[in-house]
């Protein structure tokens, strides 16, 4: 069946099934508008449905823990009569005490499978005093505790027969202002726990019940801090957070994994208080992928409650995992008013004190539970209310901070004159001026262009010289090199046969410190930066300094050198302060244990703050900061991606780093004080290891490059020849179906985009305009009207279309797997496409004009092509996986073409009427060779012999339709070299 | 963190990092773990209280998996193979136990007591497991989340967190899946297709 009649079956269905039986087969015949294969289809499936049963209900495997035989079963000295609910982390059932004649009723949450058992054990016993002893009229009393026969820990609560307070709201539709009271009686019995100590840490709808003579009563008090091992907080809080918690309800700081206190519940009583006057939630998740819900707490400004109840939106409830849809009439109708009246009784006021309550920063908001409710008091008796809008006054307070000076007199003038042109001032102080349009970068100039890879440079203090790393033109062990930024004289300042790596200058520019590594040993040694004797400081342990980037930096009081080092193996880095005169070293931040570690330190221009690079697990790296005295750990970025450098921006506004968030490594300015990153406009791909002069005009910075062309190889015979070539990077070519014309990609323009040439590389033209991500492997459409391809503006990977001659571009995939590789079937509808979607890389195929996707291979599959007649799919197992499969476009058995294709070759291969070509390496040097395959023959033959490297991991080959030409990609040169950048005012 | 742990945490970062080669290096350990898992249970097992599947896939994933070093996405996929392993072992079985019956030699997998110890099932698991692939064919998420809650026992909500869709997509993909599984599954049994 064809997947969007799937897709449409399975709709009806859904709504058919939510309609009485008796209603159900007319309701279905309107809704099939006639198509009686439809009706008998879904009618057939509803019935199938009706008839089903419990079938798959239950785990294959036993269900032990589910609710029929959990009945009349023994916890502890509890009887179980019911389940009433099931959380991430645990079971609830009503139960009796088995020896109380009173048959009073409680709640025994059961801790599920797969937590940590003793760590929850211990920490109960700690706590159970303190809970055991919070006694408030609207707190659930937690009454026991302890371990089933099986070892299972269990909390035992008094039980609360009644709905969850957002529901109770809603279905006596109380009033804004009974909302409110309702609200300050959970205040209060929060503010009670607070008093003894107590923080909730899980404070949402579904934890406040209300029973049937309206007492609210809070549930789970403390219960989040017995389940939350304190080993996960330091490292990733994700899994924690998404576990323990309901999302939408965690304050930044949980999310961040930094202190948790009474701040936290006002914040969680905020969003609460949000949800009840609303209807809506505070932020609009895309997703619930972690990451993105991070961000939106940490760093997204929740919309006004008087704006949110004009919105039109779908929410999942939590409990039941349905949707719903919130209308303004709805909203309003529960609330007892007009939808306008009710967003005009949330405007000012009761907006200022629910934002202040979700204020980002902990010690802005209410400083405590009964504050909050206080202020609510104030706004019923109509009191002007403490909570005010944060943006003018907070701004004003931030700028008076930083410019003490500045004219008192102009600040309180301006927002009378002009008050929309100072906020808009104000937003942009907070910035870095490097992300200011007002700061014009003037010019970007080579520095050195030497034979290999010039890396790591580093401006002396007065701007007028470099240090950098050089291997010298007989490419031999890296030294260090200085010459002046006006060019001229080339001094070498090691010459040590060691790999000598990172300079950094002392503040006064006297003396250079760098890492040496030898044969056995790394040290860091201290030069006079004229040259002279080199004094060794410390020993730091290996490794890490073959990494790109800057691993030592100077602290501008010329006190510390900062470096990453650590004493064993299987210790994470971390960073130590170094004293340069004496080497006496003490460890500076805290990486979680398990952690890569961190590395690339670099100190704030005024010297206060540290920023650094932490990487969880390999090939991941985030941006942190920290004060250099004692202080919090915070993380910058939330990205997933690499880091390979980072720096302060001039004005120690944000930090500079060279990162592949979206696909090559550009420049990015992460604004420290919110903000998402942005990319320092007019640096192109390959920047990193940039570093700014002291008066912020100059940055330098190393550029790695690539220099790959398309070369042609007859297939009758000859030489093969350059076809399309640049000084940068052209790859992924592809004919046209008449032959006539070459698709392919190029960042001869600054950005990886599609460009199209003759087929003999003449009249290249460009044919997207994405301007940063990688956007590559075009192919043509059969009719060579369109080229398909993937990018990745929004961080994923996705396949679009463009047509050929030029015009907009039109998405295909938009699922947020990586989709990528796309390859048109001969009949032109359907375009495949390797994705990560269903957990590893397989081949899918798409509906060109829109649908479902269909996953195509089962045992991976990467980069397919149809043959020429049709009949067979071609493709390569995966990314790096070897070997090259067909099947039968019409589905059948797999077959292997060329089984020992090398991994990462995936792209070094096509297929022809009577065999395939391909390329494959040689075992030794730098080159390979291109082969033929014939089918039926065994062994291929050698067409030609390359002393080049190829491009691994690209799609980089190419048939002519005429069988005749192949178009393949070399790497003709590869290095790094020197930038300087400069801009005209002091960024 | 102890070698395994560190093997499978890196091949998990590796896998999702798109080196299906680390797929190829987890499977086993995987398989590995819920094989001596199972044992366990059982040598602990009382009547009354069976093996769980839930339990079984994050006891291993709580084991394998360095808990402070994951990242989500790990997680995700941790789930999506213990799913698909669950179910090779148990059809694989099935299929075993068919072959012996038409006297063939049976296969013998140490998993074999698991089996036979949880209730009476009725479910034909070669025939659900047949009609799973061609469910796949037409629906692979359908597949997946029918993998993922029966055989790993994951609720809507953790299956919903491992597919990252939202639960009500679970929810009408479930109800869909199980219709369509039923009528299948009827016609196999009465048409012996």
């Amino acid at each position: 069946m064809a997947p969007e009649r799937w897709q449409k079956i399975k709709e009806l269905l859904e709504a058919c099934l939510e309609r009485a039986a008796t209603e159900r087969d007319a309701w279905l015949e309107t809704a099939c508008c006639g198509d009686a294969e439809l009706y008998r289809e879904v009618r057939s499936l509803a019935e199938s449905y009706e008839a089903s049963g419990d079938l798959l209900e239950a785990p294959v495997l036993g269900n032990g823990e589910g609710p029929e035989q959990q009945e009349g079963r023994r916890v502890g000295p509890y009887r179980i009569l019911r389940e009433i609910g099931e959380g991430g982390m645990a079971r609830v059932y009503l139960g009796v005490r088995a020896d109380d004649a009173s048959r009073r009723q409680v709640a025994i949450k059961v801790i599920k499978r797969g937590m940590d058992y003793e760590f929850i054990l211990r920490r109960f016993r700690n706590e159970s005093q303190i809970l055991a002893s919070l006694d408030h009229p609207n707190i659930a009393r937690l009454l026991d505790g302890g371990t089933t026969g099986d070892g299972v820990p269990y909390f035992v609560m008094e039980y609360i027969d009644g709905p969850a307070i957002d529901r109770y709201c809603d279905e006596r539709r109380l009033t804004i202002r009974e909302r409110v009271e309702l609200f300050r009686t959970v205040c209060a019995a929060v503010e009670r726990a607070h008093r003894q100590g107590i923080v909730h840490r899980d404070i949402k709808p579904g934890n406040i019940l209300v029973s049937a003579d309206g007492t609210p009563k809070l549930l789970d008090f403390g219960i989040a801090k017995v389940m939350d091992p304190e080993g996960w907080t330091a490292a990733d809080r994700t899994l924690t957070v998404q576990r323990l918690m309901t999302p939408e309800y965690a304050s930044p700081e949980q999310v961040r994994g930094t202190a948790v206190s009474e701040a936290t519940d006002v914040y969680s009583l905020g969003v609460l208080l949000y949800e009840l006057l609303t209807g809506h939630r505070p932020y609009r998740l895309r997703s619930r992928a972690p990451h993105e819900m991070a961000q939106a707490i940490c760093e997204v400004e929740p919309e006004k409650p008087s704006t949110a109840v004009k919105r039109v939106e779908e929410i999942t409830r939590p409990q039941t995992g349905t949707r719903e849809m919130v209308t303004p009439a709805q909203v309003g109708e529960a609330r007892g008013m007009a939808p306008e009246k009710l967003r005009r009784s949330l405007e000012g006021d009761l907006d200022n004190i629910v934002l202040m309550a979700m204020r980002k920063e902990p010690e802005r908001r209410y400083r405590s539970a009964a504050e909050l409710a206080e202020d609510l008091g104030r706004y019923l008796e109509g009191r002007p209310v403490r909570a005010r809008r944060d943006t003018l006054v907070y701004r004003t307070e931030k700028f008076l901070q930083r410019h003490r000076k500045a004219s008192l007199a102009a600040v309180a003038a301006v927002p009378v004159l002009a008050p929309v042109a100072l906020l808009t001032f104000f937003w942009a102080r907070s910035e870095p001026e490097l992300l200011r349009e007002s700061s014009q970068l003037v010019r970007t100039a080579p520095f050195t262009t030497f034979q290999g890879a010039e890396k790591q440079p580093a401006l002396s203090p007065d701007g007028s010289k470099i240090a950098f790393v050089w291997s010298g033109p007989e490419d031999e062990n890296a030294d260090i090199y200085v010459r002046p930024v006006e060019g001229g004289e080339l001094f070498r300042l090691t010459t040590d046969v060691s790999e000598d790596v990172s300079p950094v200058w002392s503040p006064d520019g006297s003396r250079i410190a760098f890492l040496r590594t030898g044969k056995q040993d790394t040290a860091v040694f201290v030069s006079p930066s004229g040259g002279g004797v080199h004094r060794a400081v410390t020993e730091v342990y290996p490794t890490r300094v073959e990494a790109e980037g800057r691993h030592i930096d100077w602290s501008p009081d010329g006190r510390w050198l900062a470096l990453a080092d650590r004493a064993a193996a299987g210790e994470p880095f971390r960073i130590f302060l170094v004293d340069p005169e004496t080497g006496a070293k003490a460890p500076l931040t805290e990486p979680p244990e398990g952690a890569v570690g961190d590395s690339g330190p670099a100190f704030s221009p005024d010297g206060k703050w540290i920023s650094f690079l932490r990487s969880p697990s390999s090939g991941i790296t985030e941006l942190w900061v920290r004060p250099v005295e004692a202080g919090e750990e915070r993380r910058v970025t939330h990205d997933g991606r690499s880091i390979i450098s980072q720096t302060w921006s001039p004005d120690g506004r944000g930090l500079v780093f060279s990162s592949n968030r979206t696909g090559g490594f550009h420049l990015w300015v992460a604004p420290l004080w919110g903000g998402m990153p942005r990319r320092l406009p007019g640096i192109g791909e390959g920047a990193s290891e940039a570093v700014f002069s002291r008066d912020g005009r100059r940055m330098a910075y190393s550029h790695f490059f690539v220099d790959a062309n398309i070369w042609r190889l007859d297939v009758a015979g000859g030489a093969p020849r350059t076809a399309i070539a640049s000084t940068q990077y052209d790859s992924s070519p592809q004919f046209s179906p008449d032959g006539k014309r070459v698709a392919f990609r190029s960042n001869r323009a600054g950005f990886h985009e599609i460009w199209v040439a003759g087929a003999d590389g003449r009249d290249a033209r460009q044919l997207t305009r994405f301007g940063g991500p990688l956007t590559g492997t075009p192919r043509w459409s059969p009719d060579g009207r369109w080229i398909a391809f993937d990018s990745r503006p929004e961080g994923q990977a996705d396949i679009y279309r463009v047509p050929a001659e030029g015009g907009p571009v039109r998405r295909v995939t938009s699922q947020t797997s990586e989709d990528v590789v796309p390859s048109w079937s001969r009949d032109g509808k359907w375009i495949y496409f390797a994705s990560s979607r269903s957990g590893e890389w397989q081949v899918w195929k798409a509906p060109v004009e829109g649908g479902t996707s269909v996953q195509v291979t089962q045992k991976g599959g990467f980069a397919a092509f149809e043959s020429l007649d049709g009949r067979w799919l071609y493709y390569a197992r995966g990314r790096s996986v070897p070997g090259v499969f067909r099947v039968p476009v019409e589905g059948g058995e797999e077959v292997p073409v060329v089984p020992e294709m090398k991994p990462g070759y995936w792209g070094y291969w096509a297929p022809a009427r009577d065999g395939i070509y391909y390329a494959a390496p040689d075992e030794k040097g730098p080159g390979g060779g291109i082969f033929f395959l014939r089918f039926r023959e065994r062994r291929p033959r050698r067409l030609i012999s390359i002393d080049k490297p190829f491009a691994v991991a690209d799609s980089a080959f190419a048939l002519s339709p005429g069988g005749d030409m192949i178009l393949f990609t070399l790497i003709d040169q590869r290095g790094s070299d020197l930038m300087l950048a400069e801009w005209s005012e002091a960024p | 963190m102890d070698s395994a742990q560190e093997g499978v945490t890196q091949l998990l970062a590796s896998w999702s990092k798109g080196d299906r080669g680390a797929l190829e290096r987890l499977t086993p350990l995987v398989y590995g773990e819920l094989k001596r898992l199972a044992g366990r249970y059982l040598r602990r097992e009382r009547p009354g209280h069976t093996l769980q599947a839930t339990a079984l896939v994050h006891e291993a994933f709580l084991r394998l998996v360095d808990q402070r070093n994951v990242e989500w996405q790990n997680r995700a996929h941790f789930f999506g193979v213990a799913a698909q392993l669950i179910r090779r072992i148990l059809v694989d079985h099935a299929r075993g136990r068919m072959a012996a019956k038409r006297g063939a030699n049976a296969v013998k997998l140490s998993l074999e007591d698991v089996v036979e110890t949880p209730r009476q099932r009725p479910l034909d698991l070669v025939a659900l497991d047949d009609a799973l692939d061609a469910l796949a064919k037409m629906d692979p998420q359908q597949s997946r989340i029918v993998e993922l809650r029966f055989f790993a026992g994951l609720s809507i909500e953790e299956t919903a967190e491992v597919l990252c869709i939202s639960p009500a997509t679970v929810k009408r993909d479930w109800t869909a899946a199980k219709a369509w599984l039923y009528r299948d599954l009827s016609g196999r049994a009465a048409g012996g297709a």
